[in-house]
């Protein structure tokens, strides 16, 4: 196990720096300057200012520059913000968001797995089609309309929520619901389908015929093997929470990552750019790395490292 | 089976537009709930503003600033040798008493007051001629160290010229400050009102080192209000300071931004009490138009079609003229922007700069071109024998954001059925990109806006002389190049002369048709009625709160 973690870590070390050495040169790709008021300046006062960042050196002196900032932990300053050091913007961004997205990750898996139960133990039923309208609702229907909507309805016109912002728990409750819907859409339909199919097994026919209980059955049996294809898509969900949070964040004026992920690329903001993608990428191979972890402890046939010998 | 789910179906589908009929048929009872709702708000008695910002803070740093929520935010917490006062004169900040002026008008001697920094040390002239070094060193890297370009030797620092101590600044004694220009410009004393021309406390900037300005407690300030609490990305708030100078003028003890993006969303804050004033956007526009608390006023930034004449059709007066002259700006701004913005038929925008007649600039040149479609047809006839082509395609350069979309299909949709044998294709790109083309001249027109950096007309006619950083469009005129350089240089000591030279230079730009003006933006924003005396600025910080209240 721990030969397989650290073969893991260099091959997720390896990962990060191609991740890093696509983007920046994608980056330099992008036609513009990374100053606020391009718009305003000469040509001769940008090179000006350039000179001081560096930026006029050839690309590959910039490349190695870079990478020994990195390697030191420096992500260098942001350009939108003047002169604040990017891992302190995200570092000042990142709470709420992982709140949030905790939050909604955490609602949506549960009530997604329990309609999903329902949905296939009471298959071909009422409660079926209603948990598949709810899912089809949960993914059709964008975000923005659905947070827009219960803002109003729930904020302004009962008033029984805050309309918006990030004040204490209860502002969190709508953009949670409306962050989770597509989560809950997901997981309730693959765990339909994977109860189903596993359900309709040779081995829940034997443990029937055995007489054990249908309650049994699906806890002890069924549902353990029904979990595994549903904590798989857990992983790639969380990250999409994560990144995916910009619509919710601004309709809730929330104080998260979301905006800057987006904002820093049509601004040219190289360092906060670069530190976004490295943030959500390392986020994105660490939540992949725990998935295969939890493979093993759910199923031991799947043990990655080939099992103890 | 089917059945029982297409019922499920038509019951969500049914439970869903009632809902939504319910949302659209209240909403007026929503807004009259809400002021008897208001009288009992505890802002009203505790002198609180509660506002929205669209952005967190890029900047509290008062050399590098280059943007409107940092200056907003700058005018009400520092104070240079001027501040704009309640009727946007430049009256006295940090200055005690109005300057000496040298005969020449190139040197002013300011006596300070005695004025104090939050941390209560004492505003010195030593903390401007170390800001204004800052500014203008060329490893400060600031943007706007232009701005200080008409003091003697700025742009010989800025460009590597010179050493920052060479700069027409000198702290005489620790009250007196005399400051020597390249040039005498009439605008000088509101330049000295505007963000990178404030004072820094250089024992403080030195003392936080990279941290200076960048949380409420790592500055310092010198104006009406503090910076007490800053929340990044989520809210700040600003205190009345009690060293400032003039602390009895300043009724309001707290103001409260929240930071919110989404105009829907402010609205809705708005509707249930949290904040006192909204600016609205064009669909809410129509919802609250006939409201009381509603309202709307003039900017000062001016948005224009860049025509450029790489192209050889635009390079033909008459084509451009035709291309001016045939599109409906009226039912344009009506129509696409309905924020209170105005129609433009010039590049000044109204209700930004006097001249020494006391007159508007606008009032006195008036509308520069006009809608009519006939003439409009007549000269693209004639441009098209002069020119020689039938058909041709232009490129129309925008943002890709959903406004922009907009604007070009209004457009698109004008010009190609007024103009035979026009077609218009539009060509979004992102925020830098399109800055990016646009200055490499790779366009056939552009929509393009400007915003004034001092305030004087100056600051938008010289955009177009030949050659320059902003002209991007290779526009050249002869006449008009000599009436920018007169009204810069000769005619500085002559301020009627100089006056007339600037409403020349407009009109021979609008007789070119060099560009197509379009509108000059303005905002619409809900307000309550209890809020009083918020003063809006033509440039600098958009308010001013100093002489702001809450009156029952």
């Amino acid at each position: 196990m721990l030969r397989y973690t650290l073969q893991r870590i260099v091959y997720m070390l390896i990962t990060m720096f191609i991740i890093a050495t696509l983007t920046f040169f994608l980056m330099k790709l992008l036609p513009g300057s990374p100053l606020k008021s391009q718009d305003k300046l000469t040509p001769e006062q940008i090179t000006i200012i350039n000179e001081k960042y560096g930026l006029n050196d050839p690309l590959p002196v910039q490349y190695v520059h870079y990478l020994g900032n990195l390697a030191k932990g420096d992500l260098g300053s942001s350009f939108q913000y003047d002169n604040r050091p990017v891992t302190e913007l995200i570092g000042n961004r990142i709470g709420a968001s992982a709140q949030l997205g905790f939050q909604a990750l955490i609602l949506g898996s549960i009530v997604g797995l329990i309609l999903g139960i329902i949905a296939a133990i009471r298959h071909n039923t009422i409660f079926d089609y209603g948990a598949t309208v709810l899912a089809v609702l949960g993914i059709s229907i964008p975000s923005f309309v659905f947070a827009g909507f219960m803002q109003y309805i729930l904020g302004v016109k009962l008033q029984l929520l805050p309309v918006a912002l990030w004040e204490g728990f209860s502002y969190t409750i709508m953009p949670t619901i409306a962050l989770s819907g597509f989560v809950i859409a997901n997981i309730s339909r693959f765990m339909r389908t994977e109860l189903l199919e596993v359900m309709g097994s040779d081995y829940i026919m034997l443990a029937k015929a055995k007489g054990m209980s249908g309650t049994g059955i699906i806890i002890k049996h069924a549902l353990r093997n029904a979990l595994i294809p549903v904590i798989t898509i857990i992983g790639p969900l969380a990250v999409n929470i994560m990144t995916g949070s910009l619509v919710i964040e601004q309709i809730f004026a929330i104080p998260g990552l979301g905006e800057q992920f987006v904002k820093s690329i049509s601004m040219n903001d190289y360092t906060v750019i670069m530190g976004t993608t490295i943030f959500y990428s390392a986020l994105f191979i660490f939540i992949i790395f725990v998935v295969d972890i939890l493979y093993g402890v759910i199923d031991p046939r799947i043990r990655v490292a080939g099992g103890k010998k | 089976m089917n059945k029982k789910f297409s019922f499920l179906l038509v019951l969500v589908l049914a439970l869903s537009t009632f809902l939504a009929a319910c949302s659209s048929s209240s909403s007026d009872k929503a807004g009259s709930d809400n002021k008897s709702g208001s009288g009992s708000g505890s802002g009203k008695k505790d002198q609180v503003l509660n506002l929205i910002a669209t952005a967190e803070i890029p900047s509290m740093d008062s050399t590098l600033a280059t943007d409107s929520v940092s200056f907003l935010v700058m005018n009400n917490v520092y104070e240079g040798l001027y501040r704009l006062g309640k009727n946007n004169e430049p009256v006295l900040g940090m200055a005690a008493e109005e300057p000496k002026v040298s005969a020449d008008g190139k040197t002013y001697t300011f006596k300070l007051r005695d004025a104090k920094w939050s941390n209560g040390d004492p505003v010195t002239a030593n903390d401007f001629v170390y800001s204004w070094r800052r500014a203008v060193d060329p490893a400060t890297a600031a943007e706007y160290a232009y701005m200080l370009y008409d003091v003697k030797n700025a742009e010989e620092i800025n460009t590597g010229k010179a050493k920052p101590d060479a700069l027409g600044i000198k702290a005489v004694d620790d009250k007196t400050l005399e400051i020597t220009l390249k040039n005498n410009v009439p605008y000088f004393k509101s330049l000295l009102s505007f963000g990178t021309f404030y004072p820094e406390n250089e024992k403080f900037v030195k003392s936080q080192g990279k941290n200076y300005a960048l949380e409420a407690n790592t500055g310092v300030y010198n104006g009406p209000f503090t910076l007490s609490d800053w929340k990044h990305e989520q809210s700040f708030q600003l205190k009345k300071n009690p060293t400032y100078w003039d602390k009895d003028t300043v009724k309001l003890n707290t103001i409260n931004f929240n930071i919110v993006k989404d105009t829907a969303t402010a609205v809705n804050l708005f509707e249930t009490n949290k904040v006192d004033r909204v600016t609205l956007n064009a669909e809410f526009v129509d919802k609250y138009k006939n409201n009381k608390e509603f309202g709307s006023y003039p900017e000062t930034s001016v948005f224009f079609l860049r025509l450029n004449e790489k192209n050889k059709v635009l390079a033909n007066r008459d084509a451009r003229k035709a291309i001016d002259m045939a599109w409906d700006k009226k039912s344009f701004v009506d129509v696409i922007l309905n924020n209170g913005s105005q129609p433009a038929n010039y590049l000044v925008p109204s209700d930004f700069a006097k001249g020494p007649d006391g007159k508007d600039f606008r009032e006195t040149n008036g509308d520069l071109s006009k809608l009519d479609v006939a003439e409009a047809k007549k000269l693209w006839a004639k441009a098209k024998k002069e020119a020689g082509f039938d058909k041709v395609s232009l490129e129309l350069l925008n943002y890709d954001d959903d406004n922009s979309k907009k604007i070009s299909q209004y457009l698109k949709e004008q010009l190609e059925s007024n103009l035979d044998g026009l077609t218009i294709t539009i060509k979004p790109q992102p925020f830098k990109q399109k800055l990016d083309l646009e200055s490499k001249g790779n366009y056939d027109f552009s929509f393009a806006g400007w915003g004034p950096d001092y305030q004087d007309p100056m600051t938008f006619i010289d955009m177009f002389v030949t050659g320059g950083a902003h002209n991007q469009m290779g526009y050249s005129n002869k006449q008009y190049d000599k009436l920018v350089a007169d009204a810069k240089g000769p005619l500085l000591s002559d301020l009627n002369a100089r006056w007339k030279a600037m409403l020349d230079a407009e009109k021979i730009l609008m007789d070119d048709a060099a560009i197509s003006p379009m509108y000059q933006r303005g905002t619409s924003y809900l307000q309550r009625d209890y809020v009083k005396g918020i003063v809006k600025h033509p440039f600098g910080g958009d308010f001013g709160y100093k002489w702001a209240s809450i009156e029952q």
